[in-house]
């Protein structure tokens, strides 16, 4: 078994992981599987997810999972919410708790905040700069973000630009600018892209990801193809466990043309693809299902190579 | 677009068979006038609410489908186009659709535009609104307006004698509740005009001067200007009193749309991945329906593994049938647990669930979906 190069690589220089794909694809599994990962590479990491249905704690087998970082070791976890996040820039961010309670307290002006446009967007993007950047105490190395399905993580991503041109000013503008400056460092920031090798799927992926590099300030650093189906599947003569000609293997056997099609797809349009021909792609195997919470072993299965890798 | 997936449309590959609810699915799409279907992402919602759509149109009635989760392909699939006009779906004389089916994709800029237009006071404060910076970041950059208006033209339909049901496709992820609250939000946010009341000043200040406004205000509004400076509040303060009128009119219709959702002929379906987190999504989405007095009716669980292939899994003791032994066995505790976990939200409403098949071919071309939405269907002997 043989770890991704280019996931171990990203898991240990850059400081911000945003993790998106379409829904429903296994973007939160992967998340709390490179967070693992990356505790094994000596690195200490904050998960972030921003969900209404908090997920990463079951897998990590951490309760009470909140917007404040929880941390185990040097694994933490955090759910942040919008009005966390707007509290935290308030008074830790612009450190003037006196204006909080103005500005929290009242409805109206709640609604305010909630109703401009784009607004929670660009605190979350801040809290996790602050996480990393400006947080008291033993900040993390990493930040895993567990980001949002493509589309609204698109929207997420180029929020700074429409505050930017919104006619806001004050602390919030300059707040933007520093945000922006910071994820535009390739150095230290990067998107990681969740596929699945099905026809559909790819040919989403094909049409957004060139749109997600124009637009998004943060570098696609890769793509990670997950649910593949073994290798061996494909050999034409089975594999002489008595299963050749059962219901079951036929299944599984049809779905592995259809990942081979797909994935022939991909390879034929990254190559005519500025953004695509270069973009590296690492392939994670199907595992059925996930046992919560997730256990280093199935982080290894996950993680430690595809027998179908070249 | 690059390829064209669709050529290779279905055939050649087994039907797929679920586990039927037929009946009680039959039962809804014949009595009620509104379905509202709801979801995470990624488990097949707008596929399943087209294929609802289709078969409500078999058994005879004249359906209107809403769809605020474009999906592209199957607007291609339906022969129809992205935008926010009903567009008749034309099916082959073969398939026996005794009723008919009008569909409409939404794009939400174009939609958002259109309700700006329709309701603001005049064609100039319009063309004002649509320049206005802020505005062109929310419609662009935002679905919550896009959400009320769905619910807007929800309303419009379920109200029209020309529809039998509408059908309407929710927005994906864990949006779907936040876009039924919205009438709600969106309520709190024109009480009383207090949004106006407040901004009048800063946007008459707008000649007077900074000096000024500080006088009128009071701390909350010096606390608001310290954070966005000045220029946001002048900006945002002319958007809302320009969106008076619009918001007025979303929020004339929100109070209706309540008073839609929770009638007894209007119910609501969930639509799951058999998988723990899809599990666990599902039923926060379902315990907040029921607190919101919504009801649900009915869970479909896409993307099953097909009985036929896990009891022949289960029987085998090859290797590489092992993925789907697990899958199997992980499947049936996640719609066992699912369901106990429903127990005692229901008050006594009859619940269905069908558990669907992943699908084996390709459901993006009508020939596909209209397959497709059979299984759904009381009579599913093909």
């Amino acid at each position: 078994m043989t770890h991704h190069k280019v996931i171990d690589d990203l898991l240990t220089q850059k400081k911000l992981l945003m993790i998106t794909g379409k829904g429903g694809i296994g973007k939160t599994l992967i998340t709390c599987a490179l967070a693992k990962r990356a505790l094994t590479l000596g690195r200490r990491v904050l998960v972030v997810e921003q969900s209404s249905v908090e997920q990463v704690g079951a897998l990590l087998g951490v309760s009470g999972v909140s917007h404040e970082e929880t941390w185990r070791g040097d694994l933490g976890v955090a759910n942040f919410t919008p009005s966390g996040n707007f509290k935290d820039f308030i008074t830790k961010h612009l450190m003037r708790s006196g204006l909080l309670e103005i500005l929290v307290s009242n409805k109206i002006v709640h609604s305010f905040f909630t109703a401009i446009p784009g607004f929670a967007e660009l605190m979350l993007l801040g809290r996790l700069y602050y996480a990393l950047n400006l947080a008291p105490g033993r900040r993390p190395d990493l930040v895993l973000f567990d980001g949002y399905a493509s589309g609204h993580f698109l929207s997420l991503m180029t929020t700074p630009d429409a505050v930017l041109r919104s006619g806001l000013a004050g602390p919030i503008i300059k707040q933007t600018e520093t945000v922006k400056k910071w994820l535009n460092d390739a150095a230290e920031c990067a998107t990681l892209y969740i596929a699945v090798p099905e026809d559909l799927v790819i040919s989403e992926t094909v049409e957004f990801l060139p749109a997600l590099a124009d637009r998004s300030s943060v570098k696609l650093a890769a793509l990670i193809m997950n649910r593949c189906l073994p290798k061996h599947l494909g050999d034409s003569e089975s594999s002489g466990s008595g299963a050749s000609d059962s219901v079951a293997l036929g299944f599984l056997k049809g779905r592995y043309e259809r990942q081979q099609h797909a994935i022939a797809t991909y390879n034929k349009l990254a190559s005519g693809s500025e953004v695509l021909n270069h973009l590296p792609v690492a392939l994670l195997p199907e595992l059925g299902a996930i046992e919560e919470p997730m256990n280093d072993s199935l982080v290894e299965a996950l993680l430690g190579g595809y027998d179908g890798d070249k | 677009m690059a390829i064209n997936d669709t050529k290779n449309s279905a055939n050649g590959t087994k039907d797929a068979v679920g586990v039927i609810a037929g009946p009680l699915v039959d039962r809804m799409l014949r009595s009620q006038r509104v379905v509202i279907i709801i979801g995470a992402g990624g488990v097949g919602k707008t596929t399943s609410a087209v294929a609802l759509a289709i078969h409500a149109a078999r058994l005879g009635r004249r359906v209107a489908l809403l769809s605020i989760d474009p999906a592209k392909r199957l607007a291609a699939a339906l022969g129809i186009e992205l935008g926010h006009e009903l567009r008749p779906v034309i099916f082959p004389e073969a398939a026996e659709i005794k009723g008919a089916l009008s569909a409409a994709m939404l794009d939400q800029k174009a939609v958002f535009d259109g309700m700006v237009r329709k309701h603001a006071p005049s064609p100039h404060i319009a063309d004002r609104i649509l320049r206005d910076p802020l505005y062109i970041a929310a419609s662009t950059n935002l679905s919550g307006p896009l959400e009320y208006m769905a619910l807007a033209r929800l309303q419009e339909l379920a109200e029209s004698p020309e529809w039998d049901l509408v059908v309407l496709d929710t927005p994906p992820d864990s949006h779907a509740l936040d876009f039924l609250a919205r009438p709600n939000v969106l309520s709190g946010f024109v009480e009383n005009k207090v949004m106006s009341r407040l901004l009048k000043p800063v946007v008459m200040a707008g000649r007077a001067g900074l000096g000024r406004v500080m006088a009128i205000s009071e701390k909350v509004l010096g606390g608001i200007t310290s954070v966005t400076g000045f220029g946001a509040l002048k900006s945002f303060g002319e958007f809302v009193l320009l969106m008076q009128e619009v918001i007025e009119g979303f929020h004339r219709s929100g109070e209706r749309v309540i008073e839609i959702l929770r009638r007894d002929s209007t119910s609501f379906v969930l639509v799951a991945a058999p998988h723990k987190a899809a599990a666990r999504a599902a039923t926060a989405l379902s315990r907040e329906l029921g607190a919101m007095g919504y009801m649900l009716d009915g869970v479909v669980f896409n993307r099953c593994l097909p009985r036929t292939v896990s009891h022949d899994a289960a029987a085998s003791n090859a290797d590489e049938l092992a993925i789907l032994k697990v899958r199997a066995r992980s499947e049936d505790q996640v719609v066992e647990g699912f369901k106990d976990g429903l127990v005692g939200l229901q008050k006594g409403r009859a619940m269905w669930d069908v558990r669907i098949d992943d699908q084996t071919a390709d459901i993006h071309t009508l020939d596909g979906i209209l397959k497709f939405s059979k299984l759904y269907a009381a009579d599913s002997s093909d």
